[in-house]
């Protein structure tokens, strides 16, 4: 596949996870910029290949994930989105509530909620286990619902 | 639970009603494409994919043939569907109905719940596979879509990068769906039949954001 076709294939799927992490879309754009500039980087520098579809799929949603978590490392981005500042559904509380959950918790919950994957595929793109993944959900879903006052 | 539910749902059409700012994504492809290309002298060292995929021209060879074998008979037909569908839609696909690359199928209507859908026509320009289909239901929606679109030329999925839909109202209750894809080109491949499955048909209420899903596993087999 070229390169150019790889940009077609993933960006919108990378653009919404980051929008899903982020909130804001100056932001995403610029994960989405960064996200197939190592894709680049990983085939032509490193000279890396990938097994096949899958495999490069997954590496593409590992290094969104990845890229999304360092980016809210700087204390002025962050601060940015707790004032929300330009985020997208600013009124949403389950959205904000998504936001509040810790690294591990918010990306399997927006795999496997916002973007519909099953949790064995969850396993394989962040690497753990589907038991513990199975976990994270949980514990995402009861801080969910403990941060929106909804019961069982 | 239910409000969890409902919230969830809302979240997540929201995000995806999303897309790149188009002025960004073409500069994202450019910028990085010659980035990449500039980097990558070399042409084979990006064959991430084995699989066979099937190449336009052949599809587009098939297709004159099955218009030589059937003869005209469809001639005024497509013609008058062509400046009905595609007048606003894609130049493309009008150069594909002169090139002689579009067929009626009309295939037998399948139907779920209360949406009833059928395939009525395939057109082909390049790498853009154009295909029609008829839609009838009396639910309100302002935009419709598939999901998990699949397609398969003798047992072997064709594939495709990129997928978009749209729609062109005859009345209330019915509309013609053209969902446009663009297929990859890798490796050269005769199509025999062509399968078009996909899981749901999505209809979208723009008032209240409402989204409702006819899961059906909808599946067409077409003897081209």
């Amino acid at each position: 596949m070229k390169f150019r076709d790889v940009i077609l294939k993933y960006y919108k799927m990378v653009y919404h996870i980051s929008l899903e992490y982020l909130r804001r879309k100056e932001d995403a754009e610029d994960i989405v910029q960064e996200v197939f500039f190592k894709y680049a980087k990983y085939i032509n520098e490193e000279k890396k290949t990938f097994e096949d579809e899958l495999h490069e799929k997954y590496w593409i949603i590992r290094i969104t994930i990845n890229s999304c978590c360092n980016y809210l490392k700087d204390p002025k981005r962050k601060k940015d989105l707790e004032d929300k500042k330009d985020v997208i559904m600013k009124d949403n509380l389950l959205f904000d509530e998504i936001q509040k959950l810790e690294d591990m918790y918010k990306s399997v919950f927006i795999l496997h909620y916002l973007e519909d994957f099953k949790t064995n595929d969850i396993g394989a793109i962040l690497e753990v286990s589907e038991e513990t993944v199975k976990t994270r959900l949980k514990r995402a879903r009861e801080c969910l619902k403990d941060g929106l006052k909804i019961e069982e | 639970m239910e409000k969890f539910e409902v919230e969830l749902k809302i979240v997540k059409s929201k995000i995806h009603e999303e897309d790149l700012a188009e002025d960004f994504r073409d500069k994202l492809e450019r910028e990085l494409c010659e980035k990449y290309n500039n980097a990558n002298a070399s042409k084979n060292k990006f064959k991430l994919l084995r699989k066979p995929v099937l190449t336009c021209k052949n599809v587009a060879a098939v297709f004159v043939c099955f218009l030589l074998l059937s003869g005209c008979a469809f001639a005024d037909d497509i013609e008058d569907f062509i400046k009905f569908m595609f007048s606003n839609v894609s130049q493309s696909a009008k150069i594909a109905y002169e090139e002689g690359n579009c067929i009626k199928v009309d295939s037998e209507y399948q139907t779920y719940d209360n949406v009833s859908a059928k395939v009525e026509y395939i057109s082909l320009k390049n790498d853009e596979l154009y295909i029609v289909f008829d839609v009838k239901t009396e639910e309100e929606f302002d935009k419709i879509y598939l999901e998990g679109l699949k397609l398969e030329n003798a047992g072997e999925e064709i594939e495709y990068s990129q997928s978009s839909y749209d729609v062109k109202r005859e009345n209330l209750e019915k509309c013609k769906l053209i969902a446009r894809l663009s297929l990859n080109t890798n490796e050269n491949k005769d199509i025999k039949s062509l399968k078009i499955s996909f899981e749901s048909i999505v209809l979208r209420n723009g008032n209240d954001n409402e989204i409702k899903k006819f899961d059906n596993h909808w599946n067409f087999e077409l003897n081209l």
